[in-house]
């Protein structure tokens, strides 16, 4: 305010010293002169950045209306005045004839300087629509030149020519102001609505400066010089406060006329739209070069490139960066990583990505900072080129999971404050609304992809696996062995080996690794290793499992752990020595002919290995159950994936069907029965495909044509603790 | 159609010494472990050690369920509590023993049992 006060002042002071001179009969000294217009231009100034700076943001019909209803006030003044006074100018002295010119001049001067002040400060928002760089320069240009052609003018004498610097200067604001001129984009903002009113008021706006100026320039609001018939043309009462405030009007005027003009002509021809549709068509070009590269490119980095490019090619931005989150690589906070108008390194430094990204999920949409540089999450300074700054989520937060995270964000930014308009931000949403598609299809691709390779290392994995398994069962006299294994994927926790000890004995293990895939692969291969060394340095399984207690626990991961079964058959004495590890229970079944026939569970206590790292608790748990076996007698070691298999009700085929199966075929020999029972499992399942890995060893003793003594196993290791079969109170019978 | 929750409002015991009642509900199988196990986590990040899982509700559990349990006794045990199990039913306890979990956990039949059996520690 105290700027508009000071113009007034200044205008005063030179209307004073103008009075003065027309009372002392001489005109001012040059260099008295020269300062009188330049106060004179400054004041007007003054008032320029006074109004522009209260403005803030005002409509587009409002920014027209303010200056043609003061231009009519003016004109009507001025008229008044030209009707009602016969002020002149002396031709010799260049004075006005007395003080009441001067009066009038300063009246009309002063409100002259307040419509040009007015008239720019409303078009500037309009002129300066989009805050583009190189609009910002124009305006800069127009308001430069404008002044220059007042000042060229200063000190001038009222009846001297205007100097040839005047032209060229006054030329090149005209060409300044036509260029501002056909910036009409403001018009696409536009409620259609309001075009009418907007066109009849840019008409008038035009219609009127142009009558201001002929009106002032020999028309009857003009000041004559002599008697008014003299060779030097009238010109306006301003002239006599300032010669330059006089320039100074006359090129705002102009550019008046010519703005209201050019929007009227606009708002009728639509030129505007067509502006506006070049926009439209850049946009469009980049939402469909994005949707070409979403077709063919489905990589994530390239993709991101491109969505960073989109903003700048379209300009709908200057500068534009991606940040994503990866959650696959554990990286939950976005890093920037694609950049265009500026480097990845400066996009990094410009703004705290993940502040703008939480704020912008939290806003569920596009966040924009007008004045960019005086947020606190904006780290860029002036001159960086990031005034005004969108951040647009990419993806809706709704249709990507909890938390309200996105994959990332858009970032947008503009070398001006205040930059982006309505439409701007529609085309930005718009286009990053289609950047999250193509980015949530890359993704898609690429677990796709990862898929794909898993499945290549899985039935790699599974080949490896293929050799854990025994190759060929050992053949012993008085023994049939027969061994199946059906992974439910590629890689199952699943394991079974037979290894002979000595030349009458074998030993059988089953077991079955928590977990699946690769892992369970591995800690299969090294379940594989304790057993084959194990089974040659000790007989009792107790002993061996207790040692792969030992060696596996440390070793597996956390949460993971195995369920083993280890059995040996000494086919010479016909005995079974058998220790559990949180294994499912061995079926023993017996010719029911004998009277010591029928079917048992052996579920001996042990814990799962790795249940109890530190080795003593699973040493104190664990009981090895002994067996005299008969002939005929048949022994299945099996994984949860035979008894837990579902039927079509959902129904589990459980352990006491799996016995009574058993029981039922044991007579037809240890391949039959596998045959057998690998078609009951399959019927029970209904399905080709099990859904759990399933894997069984079955071992039929058929003796050895002689009479056994019982086994000798007094001489146990001191792990275990032996329990006599059929003593076992656990067993059912 | 897998479904699991775990809900852990109850915290019951002294305000000196908290016990917390994690009631699982549903399948704990390979795909809900992981909430399980965020859980369990969320109550030690909060300080408490002393936990119960009341399976009451829980109808089926897998390997990856039962080493959730096994990666987090420890932890429980570290830090001055312990991870108790109770009020199983008779399905899901039959996978447990099978295993040898009632040696290695201290199991209830009931979750008040559970609770209580703190209060000596």
């Amino acid at each position: 305010m105290s700027l508009g006060v000071g113009a007034v002042l200044g205008l005063a002071v030179v209307a004073a010293a103008r009075g003065a001179a027309v009372t002392g009969g001489a005109a001012a000294g040059l260099a008295a002169a020269i300062g009188l217009d330049v106060l004179a231009v400054g004041a007007a100034a003054a008032l320029y950045f006074a109004l522009a700076g209260t403005g803030g943001r005002t409509g587009p019909l409002r920014s027209l209306a303010v200056p043609f209803g003061l231009g009519l006030g003016v004109l009507v003044l001025t008229l008044a005045v030209g009707a009602g006074f016969d002020g002149y100018i002396d031709p010799k002295t260049g004075l006005p004839d007395r003080t009441l010119t001067v009066v009038w001049a300063a009246v009309l001067g002063t409100s002259e300087a307040a419509l040009g002040a007015t008239l720019l400060a409303s078009l500037r928002p309009l002129a300066l629509h989009g805050r583009r760089r190189s609009t910002l320069l124009l305006w800069a240009t127009f308001l430069g030149l404008t002044v220059l052609t007042a000042l060229t003018v200063a000190g001038r004498p009222l009846v001297v020519y205007v100097p040839t610097a005047m032209a060229v200067f006054g030329a090149a604001s005209v060409l300044a102001g036509v260029a501002l001129a056909l910036r009409q984009r403001w018009i696409s903002d536009l409620a259609r609505r309001h075009r009418v009113a907007a066109g009849a008021l840019a008409l008038g706006l035009s219609a009127t400066m142009v009558a201001l100026l002929y009106v002032q320039f020999g028309g009857p609001g003009a000041l004559p010089v002599g008697d008014g018939t003299g060779r030097i043309p009238d010109f306006p009462y301003t002239a006599v406060l300032s010669r330059s405030l006089a320039a100074l009007v006359l090129s705002v005027t102009v550019f008046g006329a010519l703005y209201g003009l050019a929007t009227a002509l606009s708002l009728l021809f639509g030129l505007s739209t067509a502006a506006a549709q070049d926009q439209r068509a850049g946009e469009r070009r980049a939402l469909r070069s994005l949707a070409d590269l979403s077709g063919r490119v489905l990589d994530r980095a390239e993709l991101a490139a491109a969505i960073a490019r989109g903003p700048v090619d379209a300009r709908l931005g200057d500068a534009a960066w991606v940040a994503l989150t990866d959650p696959s690589h554990g990286n939950i906070r976005p890093t920037v990583v694609a950049a265009s108008g500026l480097t990845l390194d400066a996009a990094t430094r410009a703004a705290d990505a993940d502040a703008l990204y939480r704020a912008a999920a939290e806003a569920d949409g596009a966040l924009v900072l007008s004045h960019a540089e005086a947020d606190h999450r904006v780290r860029a300074r002036p001159g960086d080129g990031v005034a005004s700054l969108v951040t647009l989520p990419l993806g809706a937060s709704s249709i990507d999971g909890p938390g309200g995270l996105t994959r990332g964000v858009l970032l947008v930014a503009r070398t001006t404050a205040d930059a982006f308009e309505p439409d701007d931000l529609a085309a930005l949403e718009t286009f990053a609304g289609q950047a999250a598609l193509s980015l949530s299809h890359a993704d898609l691709f690429a677990d796709a992809l990862e898929r794909e390779r898993l499945a290549r290392e899985l039935s790699l994995a599974r080949e490896v696996q293929k050799r854990l398994f025994p190759q060929s069962l050992p053949e012993v006299e008085g023994l049939e062995l027969a061994a199946a294994e059906r992974p439910a994927r590629e890689v199952g926790g699943d394991y079974y080996d037979v290894v002979r000890i000595g030349d009458d004995c074998v030993g059988v293990m089953v077991a079955d690794v928590s977990g699946k895939g690769t892992p369970a692969a591995f800690y299969m291969a090294e379940l594989k290793g304790v057993f084959q060394a194990g089974s040659r340095l000790t007989r009792s399984p107790g002993e061996l499992l207790a040692g792969a207690n030992d060696a596996l626990a440390p070793s597996l991961g956390r949460g993971v752990f195995a369920s083993a079964v280890y059995a040996v058959v000494d086919a010479r004495e016909g005995t079974l020595a058998l220790a559990r590890a949180g294994h499912t229970p061995a079926v023993l079944v017996r010719d029911r002919q004998r009277p010591d026939g029928g079917r048992w569970l052996l579920r001996g206590d042990g814990l799962a290995i790795g249940l109890d790292r530190a080795g003593a608790t699973f040493r104190k748990t664990l009981r090895e159950q002994c067996v005299k076996l008969a002939p005929g007698d048949t022994l299945l070691l099996y994984t949860d994936g035979l008894t837990e298999a579902r039927d079509a009700q959902g129904q589990e085929y459980g352990y006491d069907r799996l016995a009574a199966f058993v029981e039922q075929h044991a007579h037809v020999g240890a391949l039959d029965l596998r045959d057998l029972l690998l078609a009951e499992h399959r019927a029970w399942s209904g399905s080709d495909e099990p859904d759990d890995d399933t894997t069984f060893v079955l071992l039929r003793w058929t003796g050895r044509g002689e009479p056994v003594e019982p086994a000798d196993v007094s001489d146990g290791p001191p792990v275990t603790e032996r329990a006599a079969f059929p003593a076992d109170p656990d067993l059912p019978v | 159609m897998s479904h699991f929750s775990v809900s852990f409002d109850r915290r019951t015991g002294t305000p000196e010494a908290p016990v917390r009642v994690l009631a699982l509900r549903g399948e704990l199988d390979a795909h809900t472990a992981p909430d399980f196990e965020a859980a369990l986590q969320a109550c030690l990040d909060d300080g408490d050690a002393r936990l119960v899982a009341d399976g009451s509700g829980l109808d089926y559990v897998s390997s990856a369920g039962l080493g959730v349990f096994m990666a987090f006794v420890e932890p429980a045990r570290d830090g001055g509590g312990d991870l108790k199990i109770a009020a199983l039913p008779e399905r899901v306890f039959e996978v447990f023993d099978l295993l040898g979990f009632p040696t290695v956990f201290d199991m209830h039949e009931t979750v008040e049992g559970a609770v209580t059996s703190f209060e000596g520690a």
